[in-house]
């Protein structure tokens, strides 16, 4: 089945079907708000009657190379494209400044292709007892993994760590607009009903990061590359990351395979937790937010990886772990494919067709982007009284795309000039973006945690999982002043730098 | 204005919005309080040593450029209303030239096709190839 899975990978028709998947993938990755979600939905219908291996290989040749094109806005312009690329922008972005936009697609594109791969290994060999793993994990668990995800602030602000944390608290605050997932109970609304439904966490990345950052552009004219000139070649990236950071993408592929198998975790936070790692494992952690080549590798291998292991609760218990896992699992659905054991016993060809051809995938926007790439690294060369009027615009659109209401434009231009007054002010965006997204998750799961134990805090120290989320927590919080302590005593001060936005 | 009078206003504003936060919460029943109270608490007792700090910090003054601060925002509120009343695409297309314009761009001619261009887009990407609801003008009608 193996074999057979890749000779059918391999086929001509399968082989074309994944070029066109790429490129549309990049295109809707590029586009803030146009995520691989609504590429999915959108392509759905045309694929019903195209035989599954194909349709299912158009669908996740897009979803593969979402997250590359999502990174390619988020290194000139500082725009993600998607949530999981809001990590890449904050090395990246300073590495465009610098004119060095090709390099920094150059290590996004050998990170991401490195993470498909492995990604996809993971499926392949891990996929059962993997998906036990995540269906043991109840709102307990998940409750510490919100606390262990906050913990990544430290990380992410080591200068000011109380401009971080406040950050963070306008972040969780925003979270908790609207209903209350568990009463109904509405919050926070001030009488507006459109904030019933509380504040899309891409809407936040919208308004707090992009705007933000484009009207900082804006004032300072020029080009984005400081130096009016790009430095260096897409290929040269792509090589100073097999030779000089291979540890670092395999660090950021392993985080991204581990969280994409949880349902609900998503892109955007294992994107983070890459960046945190590099930054805690890195000798020059100075260097990160200033044009780290390793933070823009790690959170690309992270998100990139994401995407195979999403697969795994979706393939194994057809359990979706995000929108778009669940726009495939439609497709899957669509064509009788049920998920389970038996999927893999009776349609093991196709199965194994679709591992082979996301590997494949990852070489083709790897092939695909290198046309590209010189192409896209010159934007940062174009006067911004251009680049910038045009690229708030794609904000518009992205704000508007996600609830396709006309408010949301107006709630994105109002955090626009939040998140531009933490810019010049140094308050870290990053903390923010994790409060937004982490808040409703630790609520949910702390009131459902409290329902099942019936009120006692207890609960959370229950299991082994819990106490390994527990353990992890601490050596995070507590990690960063053992580096320094054991600096101190040999004598040698690291400063560390604010970074994360 | 001075960075550290800006910081100030910054951290008032933040102030501001956890203090409503926090008079308002504590109206809501015991359960959807509970963490925003708790956060907002926390958060008004760091903005606060944030603003004794503050004081105490000398800062390296901000070389922003203000004016184009102003018209940017200004920009993006007149954005808002072109797109309410013209739609997107002309909205969008206009406040291209007019952004483009207040950032000093000279040639108007590159601008009015950078503009026009940019409408197009949006109308064939989005509208026309993404078949996506854009926003309606109340004007225009499309």
């Amino acid at each position: 089945m193996v074999l057979q899975g890749l000779l059918l990978a391999l086929s001509p028709a399968t082989i074309i079907t994944i070029l066109v998947g790429v490129f549309l993938g990049i295109i809707v990755g590029i586009v803030p708000g146009v995520g691989a979600g609504v590429g999915l939905a959108l392509l759905l219908p045309l694929i019903f009657s195209a035989p599954p291996l194909i349709g299912l290989m158009l669908l996740l040749a897009l979803w593969a190379a979402d997250g590359y094109g999502a990174s390619i806005t988020s290194i000139l312009i500082n725009v993600p494209g998607g949530p999981g690329a809001v990590a890449t922008s904050f090395d990246g972005y300073p590495m465009a400044q610098q004119g060095k936009a090709a390099v920094a697609i150059g290590l996004s594109m050998a990170s991401s292709m490195v993470a498909g791969i492995i990604g996809t290994v993971v499926l392949m060999v891990a996929s059962p007892p993997l998906a036990e793993l995540a269906v043991k994990m109840g709102p307990p668990e998940y409750t510490v993994l919100a606390v262990f995800g906050l913990t990544i602030i430290g990380g992410l602000t080591s200068k000011d760590p109380l401009k971080g944390l406040i950050a963070a608290g306008f972040g969780l605050l925003i979270s908790f607009m609207g209903y209350d997932l568990l009463t109904g109970f509405v919050r926070y609304s001030f009488g507006w009903q459109h904030l019933y439904d509380g504040i899309d966490f891409g809407l936040a990345v919208i308004g707090i990061f992009a705007i933000g950052s484009l009207v900082d552009a804006a004032q300072e004219g020029g080009t984005i590359s400081a130096m009016s000139k790009v430095d260096g070649s897409t290929w040269e990236g792509f090589k100073l990351a097999f030779k000089k950071y291979p540890m670092a993408m395999i660090r950021g592929s392993l985080v991204g395979a581990v969280l994409g198998i949880l349902p609900g975790i998503g892109i955007s936070i294992s994107s983070l937790v890459a960046y945190d790692v590099e930054k805690r494992v890195s000798k020059h952690p100075e260097t990160f937010g200033k044009g780290a080549p390793e933070g823009v590798i790690g959170p690309e291998a992270a998100n990139n990886s994401v995407q195979p292991a999403n697969l795994i609760p979706v393939l194994t218990l057809g359990i979706p772990g995000g929108a778009t896992s669940a726009v495939f699992l439609g497709a899957l659905i669509m064509y009788g494919l049920t998920p389970g054991l038996d999927l893999f016993r009776n349609q093991g060809n196709v199965v194994w067709g679709m591992f082979w051809g996301i590997i494949i995938a990852s070489i083709a926007y790897v092939a695909v982007g290198m046309l590209f790439a010189g192409f896209f690294a010159k934007v940062t060369l174009i006067p911004v009284e251009y680049l910038i009027p045009v690229t708030l615009v794609t904000c518009f659109v992205g704000a508007f795309t996600l609830n396709g209401k006309f408010p949301d434009m107006v709630l994105a231009v109002a955090m626009g000039v939040v998140g531009y007054l933490m810019l010049v002010l140094k308050y870290p965006v990053a903390p923010a973006v994790l409060g937004v997204v982490l808040g409703p998750m630790l609520e949910r799961n702390y009131f459902r945690s409290l329902l099942i134990s019936g009120g006692t805090h207890a609960i959370f120290f229950q299991g082994s999982i819990v106490w390994v989320l527990w353990a992890l927590t601490a050596f995070a919080l507590v990690y960063p002043y053992f580096v320094s302590y054991k600096e101190r005593k040999k004598g040698k001060r690291i400063p560390i730098e604010v970074t994360g936005g | 204005m001075k960075r550290k009078t800006l910081e100030l206003v910054f951290l008032l504003g933040m102030l501001l919005f956890f203090g409503v936060y926090l008079v308002v919460g504590l109206s809501y029943p015991p359960r959807p309080r509970e963490l925003p109270v708790l956060v907002s608490a926390v958060s008004i007792v760091l903005v606060l040593v944030e603003i004794v700090l503050t004081f105490r910090k000398n800062f390296k003054e901000l070389t922003v450029n203000w004016v184009k601060v102003g018209y940017s925002f200004a920009s993006l509120v007149f954005a808002l209303l072109a797109i309410e009343l013209l739609g997107m695409s002309l909205g969008a297309a206009l406040f291209v030239f007019v952004l483009g314009w207040l950032l000093g761009s000279k040639k108007k001619l590159t601008l009015a096709f950078v503009a026009g261009s940019t409408g197009l887009f949006v109308y064939v990407v989005f509208n026309v190839l993404l078949k996506l609801t854009m926003p309606i003008g109340i004007i225009t009608g499309f």
